[in-house]
């Protein structure tokens, strides 16, 4: 069984490796993640947006990842 | 660059709850040293650096609003009031966003559900400003103040509990320098300061001077104000064209915070 749960990240997330990090956390926690929309700011402040497809086998995996990326800013959908 | 700095006196500073790992009831501050190292400090600032010190009158209740780096953040005539995480420091959001506002600053807040302590996890280097989060402060929180004040801002991730606010262990310095423990920040962190400051201009302290608290320093000019830290640290910083001063702030050590904490540059 699959499940699955997408978020969204708004910030300088490219500039301050959050994007990266957020992506390493689900891997690293036997999750998948695909990038389904990306936007990066082209003035020095402007934000950064995405928007990430996280696939886990089991719901207790898929809870533990989604507790660690809100911390890192993402917004579950 | 104003030379303004807006501190408040310790009339009611004590250990009076424990809410970061300096702090322990059974270590009170002497209340009257703590007076004597807070002018001193104000004596340096105004006397050897040539800031003017500005003040807000102290309140009982809240020993901690000495540390005025928390009261907000500060950009052109914006100031964005804290919103404090921990309970025992939320009652200094409203004076201080009263003496913002009779000062002629515009006042901001963020939504209440959103941590942000002030300066005291926001920095600037040029332009760019730097925030902790994670012990104190929300990273929700940088994207609002990136579009409140039209600014870039880096998150840096706060991974030692000791260090729990960004001025304890990073403090950027005029001409693009950089003074910073590293072993305060995660491998990401690490790698975004790697990016911004290049190696010539990055000062790391040891592990001895970041638990001197000498990260959380003021810097006005070439002065670099300071709790007593060690000679390595002082060459380090002549070196590369710093005047350091140094102040016994032991007393509000006991309280987690040193110079930096103490002050908030308007």
């Amino acid at each position: 069984m699959s499940l699955k749960r997408s978020i969204e990240v708004k910030g300088h997330i490219i500039d301050s490796l959050t994007l990266t990090k957020i992506m390493d956390i689900i891997l690293d926690m036997g999750g998948e993640c695909n990038v389904e929309k990306i936007r990066i700011g082209k003035e020095k402040a402007e934000l950064s947006y995405a928007k990430l497809n996280i696939t886990t086998e089991t719901d207790d995996i898929l809870n533990q990842i989604l507790e660690k990326v809100i911390k890192q800013g993402a917004n579950v959908l | 660059m104003s030379n303004k700095v807006f501190m408040c006196p310790p009339d009611y500073f004590g250990i009076d709850y424990v809410i970061n790992p300096w702090m322990n009831l059974e270590k009170q501050a002497d209340n009257s040293l703590a007076v004597t190292q807070w002018n001193n400090l104000r004596n340096i600032l105004e006397n050897q650096v040539g800031a003017e010190v500005i003040t807000i009158k102290p309140r009982q209740g809240v020993p901690d609003m000495v540390f005025t780096a928390n009261a907000s953040l500060i950009h052109k005539n914006t100031a964005l009031i804290s919103r404090f995480k921990c309970v025992e420091r939320q009652p200094e959001e409203e004076y201080f966003a009263e003496w913002f506002k009779n000062n002629g600053y515009k006042v901001e807040f963020l939504p209440k559900n959103i941590a942000f302590e002030g300066a005291g996890d926001a920095l600037f280097s040029g332009d760019t400003l730097y925030s902790g989060y994670i012990p104190r402060t929300d990273i929700t929180s940088h994207a609002l103040i990136s579009e409140l004040f039209g600014i870039k801002v880096i998150s840096l991730e706060l991974s030692d509990k000791r260090f729990y606010h960004l001025d304890t262990c990073f403090c950027p310095l005029e001409d693009g320098y950089l003074m910073y423990f590293p072993q305060a920040f995660d491998e990401y962190a690490n790698k975004v300061i790697e990016q911004n400051f290049p190696e010539e201009k990055r000062i790391t302290v040891t592990e001895e001077e970041a638990f001197y608290f000498s990260c959380n320093a003021v810097n006005i000019g070439k002065s670099v104000v300071m709790n007593k830290t060690t000679e390595r640290l002082k060459n380090a910083l002549k070196e590369k064209g710093f005047i350091p001063y140094e102040t016994d702030l032991n007393e509000f050590m006991k309280a987690g915070g040193s110079a930096k904490c103490l002050t908030l540059k308007l």
